[in-house]
């Protein structure tokens, strides 16, 4: 799972993140950058970004993915023929595979002095999102087509981090402020610092932190943690589902929801019961086109009969998960 | 990194891999064949990505006239110099199948990376008597009609250089309104002096669309 979607209690400082090394002095010397982007329609309650990607290089980085044969030096040959082209590795995981025969480089990138007549240059890539580097891909192939797996083997990729080049955009927009702060990870996690909990609890007016959740998703591929603060009784209800596990069933929950006027905001879902069950998380808000439930009990009880009513549902569970 | 620089890498790569034994080092080589294949395709995804960075034209002919001809329309497109780019423009054929079976598959790939089509249709076939309006009493070969067709469904910018004398039906019905330069078999220059204008004009045109 490349995605993690949580709630957590505003009072629970440490964030989990997914790119930790798991070996402690490693790191205490990475860094985890906080940003914050104020959403003035929120009343103040502002998101956050927790990335080891410095938003200096947020328009133009990408993900190689090479998988060459275990052979010594490759490493360093990749890496140089990068360097050479003026591309600066950022960050970079590789690890043996198919029992020590070959080995899979995952490296992000920072494509800012890179440019060619295909892939274009920077200036081009930072106003495109649909940019591609075709060419380098091409040029990578070619250079260890000794030293990758056979065809049709695929052996490189590029992917562009479509998500920082969006964060970037947003940054572009007059009202949006990213004051970059340099994070400590321990033990897996970041503290998410104490000015920031009071900005936010300033924000949400008199019922203090404890009237605080924050909604995190964890995302370990583009090594990127979202943090996204409400308020608890602001008409967002997280509930917990159960339904049996056949095609079609996630659809007709979902659609089901959709058309009561229930907004999904975050979501997960995984097999249970030997694969009997499909277990269903939702964070919904009621934007009450068919039901006008504000409170958690009203919320249950309409989406229970919004439930009731779908033949195509064998059975059901349904559970809420009480915020306050 | 410009892409005569790619063409040099393939090269090398391909160079590196015809020498090595099947089965050296290793069994790094193994899959000869397939590594020398994806060489193949690597440069053909470079070439239709380059098509303006790297202009190639297509010359498509056919029979004994056509390739009597082609001589001569082969080097004057290579010494056009490119537009606003620092080389002259590159010449790809549908020859050299080197052992290929399927023909189709074969021109279908050298046309896709090409910009620019230029079809050159000589007096192949009498047709016995059967006459257009201007009096045209033959048609082309067959080769130059598909490769055109295959051209157009690959979005290639298509000028024909069409000699007196071809009947109408095989071009001015489908192809008339596409640009064109015609000439007599005892004087072929200036329409080939025409058609390597029509190849600036064309390709000043693609840059043009793609900025």
């Amino acid at each position: 799972m490349t995605l993690q979607v949580r709630i957590q209690d505003v009072n629970e400082m440490h964030i989990e993140i997914p790119w930790s090394t798991g070996v402690e002095h490693l790191d205490s010397q990475a860094d985890s950058w906080l940003y914050r982007i104020p959403h003035p329609e929120d009343h103040g309650l502002a998101e956050y970004i927790i990335t080891p990607i410095s938003q200096l290089t947020w328009q133009d980085v990408w993900v190689i993915t090479i998988v060459t044969v275990e052979s010594p030096g490759i490493l360093g040959r990749v890496a140089k023929f990068l360097g050479d082209l003026g591309i600066n590795i950022v960050a970079m995981n590789g690890c043996t595979i198919e029992q020590w025969r070959y080995h899979s480089i995952r490296l992000i990138v920072d494509c800012a002095c890179y440019g060619s007549g295909v892939d274009r240059d920077h200036e081009y890539r930072r106003s495109h999102p649909e940019a591609a580097l075709n060419h380098l891909k091409r040029v990578l192939a070619v250079e260890f087509i000794l030293d990758v797996a056979p065809p049709p083997f695929p052996s490189v990729s590029i992917e562009r981090c479509l998500t920082f080049w969006s964060l970037h955009q947003e940054c572009l927009q007059a009202h949006a402020v990213y004051p970059g702060r340099r994070l400590s990870v321990r033990c897996g996690k970041v503290e998410f610092p104490e000015s920031e909990i009071r900005r936010l609890v300033a924000a949400a007016g008199a019922a203090g932190r404890n009237s605080l959740k924050i909604l995190v998703n964890a995302d370990q591929s583009a090594s990127l943690v979202r943090l996204f603060p409400f308020r608890i009784n602001s008409g967002r209800v997280s509930l917990s589902l159960s339904v049996a596990n056949r095609p079609g069933a996630i659809a007709a929950v979902t659609s089901a929801l959709g058309e009561g006027g229930f907004n999904i905001l975050a979501s997960k879902a995984w097999t249970s019961g030997d694969s009997e069950r499909t277990s269903l998380w939702l964070l919904l808000q009621n934007l009450g086109s068919r039901f006008s439930s504000v409170t958690d009990v009203e919320v249950v009880q309409d989406v229970s009969s919004l439930l009731t009513s779908l033949s195509s549902l064998e059975s059901f569970e349904l559970a809420v998960d009480n915020h306050s | 990194m410009p892409s005569e620089s790619f063409a040099s890498r393939i090269k090398v790569a391909r160079k590196h891999i015809e020498e090595l034994d099947e089965g050296a080092e290793g069994g790094r080589i193994s899959h000869k064949d397939r590594r020398l294949d994806l060489l193949d395709q690597l440069l053909r995804e470079e070439q239709r990505e380059n098509r303006l960075v790297e202009p190639y034209v297509f010359l498509s002919f056919a029979g004994n006239e056509g390739e009597n001809l082609i001589q001569d329309v082969l080097p004057a497109i290579r010494r056009l110099r490119v537009p606003g780019g620092s080389g002259t423009f590159k010449v790809e054929t549908g020859m050299a199948i080197r052992g290929r079976t399927n023909v189709l598959d074969h021109v279908t790939e050298r046309i896709a990376p090409c910009c620019i089509f230029v079809g050159i249709m000589t007096k192949e076939h009498p047709l016995d008597g059967v006459k257009d309006d201007e009096g045209g009493t033959f048609a082309p070969g067959a080769w130059v009609l598909l490769e055109a067709g295959i051209a157009r469904g690959l979005g290639l910018e298509i000028i024909f250089l069409v000699e007196n004398g071809i009947h109408g039906s095989f071009w001015k019905n489908a192809f008339g309104h596409i640009r064109q330069a015609k000439f007599d078999r005892s004087n072929y220059k200036p329409g080939l002096d025409f058609v390597c204008e029509l190849v600036l004009e064309h390709y000043r045109e693609l840059r043009a669309r793609s900025a």
